[in-house]
């Protein structure tokens, strides 16, 4: 029964994948797109915002890095809900970038060229990474150019999902050492104890590199006009819909989403199995690597968030040695108007109100 | 016509038949039930024939009950469990549930039903809570014969922890929505308690209103424990709990002298007795002895929908009662939140 459903979720997802695109919605407004490249000859793309109000010349930059399967939208998304504008006119210098693959990245082709724009899971098989590789190769080669472009020592490191726990791993293992802070967002630091969500999602996590990766873009984009037919328990595994405008559910399905590659995968499954965040060969464990991590740490988690829980972040606080952290679980019981899913807690409706503040004053404060 | 005679026969038999069991089987099974035990109501005649604790200690019936202690039913050969509420609430929380609560529930299961009100003495202290703990246990022992079986919410669920630590007469503890980090405050816990010591009972029944329910347990019952069921510690208990919120460092279970069967349930949605606050607990009990249920429908329930939601019956009473049965080990051991090393590592530190 299980096989049947895998072949009919993969039947439909190679035909979503082949389907012609949707247009894109317009890039980011007011900000400078660069690119950085990596030893292995990959291009990352980022995007510079520079502060628009109040300038603050010895703050140091602050990145922001994407989840999984996401883009640069994760901080920008809408005005109104766009946390890379709202730390710009706080002041600061926000860079936010994309991992490879990303649409404005460039990656190496076997003629010495570059291909470039959105990485496509289902037809460039023959281009693959993971976790590791965001870890010791992308990281350290994002931090090093926005020292240089910014002239400081030190960076802010933002992470949503993916994007934090590539922080602290970073942190962890040291192919990064000049982080000032470290603010992970819904980052989970260990899959022990995996939520129904996890646990449902991990054999499937194996069946995706049979069609290169997670087609997520196209799949999504696709499916946009119809989302009022997704189970609400589906949709809402990824984000309080109480929380969201349905407005801005629309434009997240529509320009939010990337593919991800099969390694990065496979690497999920096997933390789902393993209970921790490991290397890809398993000779690593990030999780028990944990009181490595030194930096001060904010550990943001949202209450209703499945995908992320916060049991699965709270062990980046209790372990972590910073000599400074804070955890805090956005939730009604914490004081917030609505409990939290995972991606409102960047773009949910409440967001600018209720997490931005206190991500803001975490950075004046460092 | 001899057709229609047999088969006028054949219906006045079942009919009669049907009445007699239905009037006679239940007559009989209370008669029995104070006499043997069974674990569930349709099999008492069954285990009456094959009584695993027929040869079981009879408690002393005439064994002087507290005030604050109340017996929901004297059924002296059947296990006793006890029932305890967490702050703020009476156990009435028991009897509000589906299925005319867990207390009726159980006592239909086959248990004899105790129901603790911590609050009815006043308490000045947390400590004062665990000594009355300990006597409880020892009342319902004697009474019954045999040690009960400790069902606690919240902060009902530490103090059966704390007391088991301490050797008093508990077979095993179940933790629901176990609130073990008095430590880790969220700014509703404060303000909760600082409605408390004050004495701002509208303030405080409001605030309570928030954090307990979403809006899963039906706005009737929710009513109907907010205006009858709240019953606030004395100040000076509040300002204990809010002094562990300011950092005075709070009583932890001591898992290294627990050793009995525990069960711990939790809800991820549940921001009251937060779920990674649970686990952290249970990842420290003795792993052959440890159960952990999540109740994790779609949405997830939330502090009390736990216990007064329309489907606590399949999310909570059963599993409960499952455990309650096997009382032992948890054959399912999920992973552990952080692995042993790590955990093993930091353990002795109290972290975070």
């Amino acid at each position: 029964m299980r096989c049947a459903h895998a072949l009919g979720l993969m039947l439909v997802m190679a035909l979503v994948a082949c389907a012609p695109r949707l247009e894109p919605v317009s890039r980011h407004i007011g900000a400078h797109e660069h690119t950085v490249e990596t030893p292995d000859g990959w291009q990352l793309g980022v995007i510079h915002l520079p502060p628009t109000e109040r300038p603050r010349p010895g703050q140091a930059p602050v990145i922001l890095a994407h989840a999984t399967a996401c883009n640069t939208r994760n901080y920008d998304l809408l005005e109104r809900s766009s946390l890379a504008r709202h730390l710009a006119r706080a002041g600061f210098d926000v860079w936010m970038v994309e991992w490879r693959g990303g649409p404005l990245g460039a990656r190496p082709r076997t003629d010495g060229r570059v291909k470039r724009g959105h990485f496509n899971a289902f037809t460039e098989r023959h281009y693959d990474w993971d976790f590791d590789t965001l870890v010791n190769v992308d990281a350290p080669a994002i931090v090093k150019r926005v020292q240089r472009w910014s002239g400081h020592q030190e960076v802010h490191w933002l992470g949503h999902s993916l994007g934090g726990m590539v922080g602290w791993a970073a942190d962890a293992r040291a192919t990064v050492t000049s982080f000032r802070s470290l603010i992970a967002v819904g980052s989970p630091a260990s899959y022990g104890h995996p939520h129904t969500l996890a646990r449902k999602a991990g054999p499937w996590m194996g069946v995706m590199p049979l069609i290169g990766g997670l087609p997520a873009r196209n799949s999504m984009a696709r499916v946009a006009p119809f989302k009022g037919l997704i189970p609400a328990k589906l949709l809402g595994s990824a984000m309080n819909l109480d929380n969201m405008e349905p407005d801005e559910t629309d434009l997240i399905f529509r320009a939010l989403f990337e593919d991800s590659p099969r390694g990065l995968m496979l690497q999920y499954k096997r933390w789902i199995e393993r209970g921790e965040v490991v290397s890809r060969d398993g000779r690593f464990s990030y999780t028990q690597a944990l009181p490595q991590v030194r930096t001060p740490l904010l550990a943001l988690s949202g209450r209703a968030d499945r995908i992320a829980p916060p049991w699965t972040v709270y062990p980046l606080f209790a372990y972590a040695s910073s000599r400074e952290k804070r955890w805090h679980t956005f939730g009604v019981a914490e004081g917030n108007r609505i409990d939290y899913g995972h991606l409102d807690l960047l773009l949910g409706k409440n967001a600018p109100e209720e997490v931005f503040p206190l991500i803001q004053r975490w950075l004046e404060e460092h | 016509m001899k057709h229609r005679g047999a088969a006028l026969r054949f219906v006045s038999a079942a009919v009669s038949s049907l009445l007699i069991s239905s009037l006679v089987v239940p007559v009989l099974a209370d008669t029995l039930d104070s006499s043997s035990v069974s674990n569930s109501p349709s099999s008492h005649l069954l285990m009456a024939q094959a009584n695993p604790r027929a040869g079981k200690k009879v408690g002393n019936q005439a064994v002087k009950i507290p005030p604050g202690l109340e017996r929901l039913a004297p059924r002296p050969l059947r296990p006793p469990v006890v029932l305890v509420p967490g702050l703020y609430l009476s156990p009435q929380l028991f009897s509000r549930g589906p299925a005319g609560g867990l207390a009726a529930w159980l006592d239909r299961h086959g248990y004899e039903v105790w129901l603790w009100n911590p609050w009815q003495n006043s308490p000045a202290k947390l400590e004062n809570m665990v000594q009355e703990a300990s006597h409880v246990g020892a009342i319902i022992t004697e009474a019954n014969g045999e040690a009960p079986l400790w069902v606690g919410v919240e902060l009902g669920g530490l103090v059966g922890l704390l007391t088991a630590e301490r050797g008093g007469s508990i077979k095993g503890v179940a933790s629901l929505s176990l609130r073990a980090r008095l430590d880790q405050c969220t700014p509703t816990q404060r303000k909760v308690l600082a409605h408390g010591i004050s004495g701002a009972q509208g303030e405080l029944i409001s605030t309570l209103s928030s954090v307990w329910s979403w809006g899963d347990v039906s706005s009737e019952r929710l009513t109907t424990v907010l205006v009858q069921d709240v019953q606030a510690p004395s100040p000076s208990f509040l300002m204990e709990l809010a002094g562990y919120c300011e950092g005075k460092p709070p009583p932890l279970p001591r898992w290294d002298r627990l050793w009995l069967p525990t069960f711990f349930l939790t809800s991820p949605r549940d921001g009251n007795a937060p779920a990674e606050l649970v686990i952290d607990q249970y990842d420290r009990a003795p792993k052959e002895m440890r159960r952990l249920e999540w109740v994790d429908p779609f949405p997830a329930p939330s502090h009390l929908g736990v216990l007064l939601a329309d489907k606590a019956v399949g999310w909570v009473y059963r599993p409960l009662l499952r455990w309650m049965r096997s009382g032992q080990a948890d054959t399912r051991t999920p992973l552990p939140m952080v692995p042993a090393v790590l955990n093993g590592a930091v353990r002795g530190k109290d972290q975070p």
